[in-house]
């Protein structure tokens, strides 16, 4: 019978050992625990050392925004050329720095609940419930004006209707999301008004959402 | 600079509260620029001042939590996304720039997308460490597993370093290039034999040359760490 040595048990290890090989292997008690150490000793140099040399992402993301001196963008190029995970990375990275991630912009309460004659916005929604509104968002150019209604088609439930003014809001549409759960949506029309009805009484979150841009409004309370 | 009066010599206060209008003008596209914002990060990362620091974490935290949240990796982490925005500013902040280094951020506009940098490099980051973490389960020297706050960005630099100086060392016990090589590939990289003959074939004469040689480097490495219980007892017959 002949020696194996440690190269045929990384063979069948690796599951690549002839069947006669491996054969013997299973066998045999002494290979088995030979194998059992080659696995452990792999496992543990693997552990220690996998990606030793990689550097840290923030400067495969400044090698993205060449940010980095010559020096250091010529190891990076080096380590490029020979490390699968750093090239991955690096792709990943440079897709997610794109600008078309979209950019949030949190609305602030201007005015809200008081009479209109105080906020100096005059509504456009016709009848409005007695109790509540109209919130008076801005977020930038843009101004959200909310309005809180009974609503008539759902005896006991509230309507929001919206009105968005001071920018293009074409491509725009609004969300509504209630502990963190999305409970309606809607589009924004052609005269910049939006309306989601059948609400329970309660603290939502508004989200309108455009190409680049989404604008929060936070705490919002029908 | 367009804005009047110059930031410069606005105080902190005063900036923050034209930033937060600009900011929003800025990221609808209103406004070129954000002059005053771009001021308050001077302040922070030039000078050092910790109000302007604090100024802009309160300004762009909620941006950066967004970006998080649209990370493509973020689904996989079982931490909340207050968790990965405390540690991108903490990224951006230990990076340190010195006056020189800002100087080539001409504007705000350059600035947020460094900050966006710093949300891919965290989450990147995080996901090697997982990823290092199971290989360490394997063999039973996880430290942190259960731990779900065990990441911060000083960590992993000090772990990177410690790492580096066993791979340093054990370096040193290779005996030539070719048996280098195959360590590199075989435990830095990942690659199977296979993969390294495929990648070199005129330096190995088949695929088994390489295991021959792993294993063999196996051997001398594992007597090197020795004091491991993890290594070779005895490490067996080399050819």
């Amino acid at each position: 019978m002949f020696e194996i040595t440690n190269y045929q048990i990384l063979m069948y290890l690796d599951g690549v050992a002839d069947p006669e090989l491996q054969k013997l292997i299973e066998n045999e008690p002494t290979y088995q625990t030979r194998a059992q150490e080659l696995m452990n000793s792999q496992n543990y140099l693997s552990a220690q050392l996998h990606r030793v040399t990689c550097p840290d992402p923030l400067m495969l993301g400044e090698y993205h925004l060449d940010l980095l001196s010559h020096s250091e963008k010529e190891t990076i190029i080096g380590h490029l050329s020979e490390c699968p995970h750093c090239s991955r990375e690096l792709d990943e990275i440079a897709a997610f720095v794109q600008p078309s991630v979209v950019e949030r912009i949190i609305a602030q309460l201007i005015s809200g609940g008081e009479p209109e004659s105080q906020t100096g916005w005059v509504p456009l929604f016709g009848q409005r419930g007695a109790q509540e509104g109209p919130y008076v968002y801005e977020a930038g150019e843009i101004q959200i004006a909310i309005d809180v209604q009974e609503d008539n088609e759902h005896p006991g439930r509230h309507a929001i209707i919206g009105l968005v003014s001071g920018a293009p809001v074409d491509d725009f549409n609004v969300s509504l999301w209630f502990e963190g759960v999305q409970t309606a949506t809607a589009q924004i029309d052609e005269l910049n008004y939006f309306k989601i009805a059948d609400l329970a009484r309660g603290e939502y979150e508004l989200l309108i959402r455009g190409p680049k841009v989404e604008i929060q409004v936070q705490r919002f309370i029908v | 600079m367009s804005s009047n009066p110059n930031p410069r010599k606005l105080t902190l206060s005063e900036l923050r509260e034209h930033c937060a209008h600009e900011t929003a003008r800025f990221f609808l596209s209103l406004a070129e620029e954000a002059w005053h914002c771009y001021e308050i990060f001077r302040r922070a990362i030039v000078d050092k001042n910790d109000d302007a620091w604090r100024g802009i974490i309160e300004q762009y935290q909620s941006q950066v939590a967004r970006w998080v949240e649209y990370h493509p990796k973020f689904k996989n982490f079982n931490e909340e996304i207050d968790f990965f925005t405390n540690r991108v500013f903490e990224k951006f902040w230990r990076r340190n720039f010195s006056a020189k280094e800002f100087s080539r951020f001409p504007n705000v506009k350059s600035l947020l997308g460094y900050l966006k940098t710093c949300v891919a490099s965290v989450m990147t980051d995080y996901w090697r460490v997982q990823e290092r973490r199971k290989a360490e389960f394997l063999v039973e020297i996880s430290r942190a597993l259960t731990q779900p706050d065990g990441y911060s960005v000083e960590k992993e630099v000090e772990n990177r370093l410690q790492r580096r100086r066993f791979w340093d060392n054990l370096r040193e016990h290779l005996t030539d290039e070719i048996e280098y090589e195959v360590v590199y590939a075989s435990f830095v990289i990942g690659l199977k034999p296979k993969e390294i003959f495929n990648h070199a074939p005129d330096v190995f004469s088949d695929v088994q040359e390489v295991y021959k040689i792993k294993a063999r480097a196996i051997s001398r490495l594992s007597r090197v760490i020795g004091s491991s219980s993890y290594f070779l007892d005895s490490p067996g017959e080399i050819e």
